[in-house]
């Protein structure tokens, strides 16, 4: 629900033409993704308390939880993990390339979209190529990415509801949704949900400042 | 085009525009307006392009439009086939002068090997 995700997904929905039929595929999707997101993401805390913590360690790079693949598994896990982190990196790189230039694209009305192939769309690949390449530069500053990714979190964070609110009114949209329109359940949850996010994206700034960045 | 009322702030103006084959070739970034005094008002036509924004977003309009070039086209209002979540167009873009950052950086994008893939 990051802006960029959001982003990323519908301008991804409107170049594969979804339609009601994809509905079903996105619902699993998303409680599949959400679900083993939310699993692995704890998992990753376990594995990382239990091979570190007693030993005084802190992680400070990405690499460092491949161990957590190494110790028990030896070469093979940690190759796997290794490999896992290329795909996983790799994606999100492309994901935030592609949402920053869709993100622009649109704004400014110019033609967008992998569909359209780079001759189709130049303003648009030339925004992401751009874009790579600053990103690459950010990188290669020495600044600590972690921390930079700490950042860019607390930030996206901040944003939630501006991108959670206009999905929850389309939603409710009958003359978008039709017969797909928001039902009781789904609103009751959509409002929890919103409560959450919303004391999420107020106390974002003050905790980051409170807590010196979970520094303290 | 059949007659329907729209508001005119919410649903035409900062649309996307499509030319006859499709093509997104800008926004509606203006409206030109004409009528007199006890006249009805009418659009009579599209305006686009970065020109536009000095008016609309002061010293960052400027400063956007600065950077953008400045240009402005005006896109009559019969050149408008049909207005829906976008407004489709009749004519192809290069026809009406749209979409031309896009045919300025072609040359260059196609350069790149497999640009058309």
């Amino acid at each position: 629900m990051t802006p960029y995700e959001v982003y990323f997904y519908s301008s991804g929905g409107v170049e594969e033409q979804w339609g009601p039929k994809d509905l079903g595929l996105n619902k699993a999707n998303a409680m599949i993704g959400y679900g083993l997101g939310g699993f692995l993401s704890f998992t990753l805390m376990i594995v990382g308390g239990s091979l570190f913590l007693d030993k005084g360690i802190e992680p400070e790079f990405l690499g460092s939880i491949t161990l957590g693949a190494e110790v028990p598994l030896g070469q093979i896990g940690l190759l796997l993990a290794l490999v896992g982190i290329l795909f996983a990196v790799g994606g999100a790189a492309i994901d935030t390339m592609f949402s920053g230039a869709y993100n622009l694209a649109q704004f400014l009305g110019w033609e967008w979209g992998r569909y359209r192939h780079p001759t189709g769309a130049p303003r648009f690949t030339l925004t992401w190529i751009v874009l790579l390449i600053l990103a690459l530069a950010a990188v290669m500053t020495g600044v600590d990415p972690v921390q930079l990714t700490e950042y860019a979190v607390i930030f996206s964070a901040v944003a939630l509801p501006l991108t959670y609110v206009p999905i929850l009114l389309v939603a409710n949209d009958r003359a978008y949704m039709r017969e797909y329109v928001n039902g009781r359940l789904a609103n009751s949850l959509g409002l929890i949900y919103l409560v959450v996010i919303v004391i999420i994206s107020v106390t974002a700034i003050p905790l980051m400042i409170l807590t010196n960045v979970g520094q303290n | 085009m059949s007659t329907r009322q729209i508001d005119l702030g919410l649903l035409l103006v900062d649309h996307q525009l499509l030319d006859s084959e499709d093509r997104r070739c800008g926004n509606v970034d203006e409206l030109t307006l004409e009528g007199g005094p006890g006249e009805s008002l009418e659009v009579v036509a599209i305006l686009s392009g970065p020109g536009t924004w000095r008016r609309r977003a002061g010293w960052i309009g400027r400063l956007a439009a600065w950077i953008g070039g400045g240009a402005t086209v005006r896109i009559p209002w019969e050149d408008v086939d049909e207005v829906a979540s976008h407004v489709k167009l009749r004519k192809r873009a290069e026809t009406l002068g749209l979409g031309r950052g896009d045919d300025r950086l072609r040359p260059f994008i196609e350069k790149i090997p497999g640009a058309d893939r």
